[in-house]
């Protein structure tokens, strides 16, 4: 029987546990530390909670404290000072009678070698409030830090009956280490990136004769020599009597068109905790003489996670046979 | 495109409702054998004393999340205790197993304080490729003037997922199967200009030093040919280069312009590497992926014996048995050279 405290099954590794108290609190929460450090040092006053939310697209944290203040706080005449290269906003509210903002009471400046530094006035906060917060956005520049947080996985194999099902979990690792340093602390937007294979619609819709007109007359566009220009003319006049002749950079640019978010947005519904959020195309593209079409799309799927909800699943549906009509009614030609 | 719905009810839900005792157990349906399978069960309004979640070969716990205390015997984690009310998280690894396909049940099984058991079972479905080798002869004509081949070894995946390989000739084989001299040219430059690249950024960045000097290590080796050991250590270092490489955006970007500019002092190679795509291309609708499509064999005299061996991993890089195929004799009208994937028929 193999009995275990907690963290990683992987021996020879540091567990998470240990990683998040060694580089974590650094990263995270460096800034909220300071800020905190700042507050806990005024007399008189009481922290009551603190409060976290990382937006993840951003990498961005809103670290908010809240305080009970005592009616002298008002008669401090010294700025409390709040910075730090990597702050990008200072906010203070009041909590009661009725919460609202108190943008008077914070001000931003810059020394004159540039710093830029937020300062509250506590002489400027209402006269009717004892309990305020105080949130400090900043930004943290290390886009690893979420696979600290966060066991993100997806299929990599595409299932389900029809093959076009992508599964997609994302869980906190260390909820408890986050539980006690913050009453609430929300993961927002966490995103998991599918792969999905868009190659076999385009193999199987796409006709070969299409890509061998496309072929020629790209060739032909490219040829420089006079004598073999001309010697293309016949097989450009076979090529004049096919269906959609004349029309194939218009069929191009609509196939094109189909791999814009937008629409092909339409072709995906992501389910449960999961959200569509975007796509864009891969890298690699499908075979044709000039390079427009991806032979895989990238679908940004998000979802968040929070310290009551701190495990997320969802599955992203990739709708191919909708999509294999919308190519074949770009390809007819039909406008 | 957000899953966003409200729910039509006849009446509002009532307090009692919310403090209704409720459990999820989450397992994907479908995985790649060798892939890492999340799994986790969230309760609310339950007090629960222990969790338990059995499973069988070829899953194995690899994480639990969450867990204050907790063991493993056998195919089962007993969650003694855990960190915050209300969640298990946990990755399984999964490994190969000889089955195509294999339903693997994972059974929760959640004590609670007042005596009550919850029972719920998921199932996964774990599935791999296989590669399927037809040889109708062991002599294949080729015409060297029209390029028409007969004979050729039938090449299929008959099970699930793509199939990454290698085809070599083995050492007792007595025509080579190389790549062709312009290809391995332009590849070895490729290299020589991309380690001046990155020796740039390693005296630069100090932290990426070892990385750099482990990449041309890497470099010499074929991936579908490492032991079990050096895929480990090749994913461990895959996953702590990125790591380096996201944690200064300046080395992430120095380390982008560096492949960039390697690639823009080589551009023949970009052709090179858009054939061998097209290749792909055309493969990977079948599940298969052949990274040396181009490596050719090159018959002085109107024949030759070839013996292929071939080498193959997953998506996950797995490893799997390579298949020897018997010796085959290439016969023609005179000397030819033909690249190795016109010898098969691909299913």
């Amino acid at each position: 029987m193999d009995r275990r405290d907690s963290g990683s099954l992987s021996t020879g590794c540091l567990s998470g546990v240990e990683r998040m108290s060694e580089d974590l609190p650094k990263m995270l929460f460096g800034i909220a530390e300071q800020v905190y450090k700042i507050w806990e040092k005024i007399p008189k006053i009481k922290i009551l909670n603190q409060e976290a939310t990382i937006n993840v697209p951003e990498s961005v944290v809103e670290y908010t404290l809240a305080v009970s203040i005592p009616s002298s706080f008002r008669s401090i005449r010294k700025p409390i000072e709040i910075s730090a290269p990597s702050i990008v906003r200072v906010s203070a509210a009041a909590l009661n009678p009725l919460p609202r903002t108190v943008r008077e009471a914070i001000k931003k400046f810059q020394y004159g070698d540039g710093r830029v530094a937020y300062a509250l006035f506590p002489e400027l906060l209402p006269s009717d409030t004892d309990k305020i917060s105080v949130s400090t956005t900043y930004q943290i520049d290390d886009p690893g830090l979420l696979d600290d947080l966060v066991d993100r996985t997806k299929g990599h194999e595409p299932g389900g009956p029809e093959r076009n099902e992508y599964w997609m979990s994302a869980q906190l690792k260390h909820p408890k280490v986050l539980r006690d340093s913050f009453g609430r602390f929300d993961l927002r937007d966490i995103d998991v990136t599918v792969d999905v294979g868009v190659h076999n619609e385009l193999k199987n819709t796409i006709p070969p004769a299409f890509i061998s007109r496309l072929k020629t007359f790209f060739g032909v566009m490219a040829e420089r020599d006079p004598r073999r220009q001309h010697m293309a003319i016949p097989k450009l006049r076979q090529l004049a009597k096919e269906k959609t002749a004349g029309r194939e950079f218009k069929i191009l640019v609509d196939l094109e068109a189909l791999f814009m978010p937008g629409t092909f947005s339409k072709y995906v519904d992501v389910l449960r905790d999961f959200r569509y959020s975007d796509c864009y195309k891969g890298k690699e593209c499908y075979e044709l003489p000039i390079e427009m079409i991806p032979k895989k799309m990238n679908v940004i799927s998000r979802a968040d996670l929070t310290l009551e909800k701190p495990a997320a699943e969802g599955t992203l549906i990739y709708k191919n046979n909708r999509f294999i009509e919308a190519i074949k009614k770009v390809l007819s030609g039909a406008d | 495109m957000s899953t966003n719905t409200t729910s039509i009810v006849s009446e509002p839900p009532q307090a009692k409702d919310l403090q209704k005792p409720r459990y999820f157990m989450y397992l994907p349906r479908e995985g790649l054998q060798g892939e890492n399978i999340p799994s986790h069960i969230l309760w609310e309004n339950i007090k629960i004393k222990t969790a338990q979640i059995s499973f069988r070969p070829p899953l194995k716990p690899k994480e639990v999340f969450n867990a204050a205390s907790w063991e493993v015997k056998d195919n089962l984690v007993i969650v003694h205790a855990v960190e915050l009310d209300g969640y298990v998280g946990m990755s399984f690894e999964s490994s190969k197993v000889d089955c195509l396909d294999v339903m693997v049940p994972v059974k929760y099984v959640l004590s609670l304080a007042n005596g009550e058991v919850i029972k719920e079972t998921r199932e996964i479905r774990l599935f791999k490729p296989k590669l399927e080798i037809k040889i109708p002869t062991t002599k294949i004509a080729i015409d060297p003037k029209t390029g028409f081949i007969k004979g050729r070894v039938g090449i299929k995946n008959v099970g699930r997922g793509v199939l990454i390989m290698r085809i070599s000739s083995t050492e007792d084989s007595s025509l080579k199967l190389e790549t062709p001299l312009e290809h391995r040219e332009f590849a070895e430059k490729f290299v020589v200009d991309l380690q001046q690249e990155m020796s740039k950024l390693a005296e630069d960045f100090p932290i990426f030093k070892p990385f750099w000097e482990q990449m041309f290590v890497w470099e010499t080796k074929e991936f579908v040919e490492l032991t079990a050991k050096e895929r480990i250590e090749f994913i461990k270092y895959i996953n702590d280069l990125a790591k380096v490489l996201a944690s200064d955006k300046n080395l992430l970007r120095g380390f982008m312009e560096g492949y960039s500019k390697a690639f823009a002092k080589n551009t023949e190679l970009i052709e090179i590497v858009r054939k061998v795509i097209s290749v792909y291309e055309s493969l990977v609708s079948k599940d298969m992926l052949l990274i040396n499509p181009f490596d050719e064999v090159t018959i002085p005299e109107k024949t030759g014996e070839i013996h292929l061996a071939i080498e193959q991993t997953d998506r996950v890089l797995d490893t799997y048995d390579d298949i020897k195929l018997p010796k085959i004799e290439l016969y023609g009208s005179q000397g030819f050279r033909i690249p190795v994937y016109r010898l098969f028929e691909w299913g």
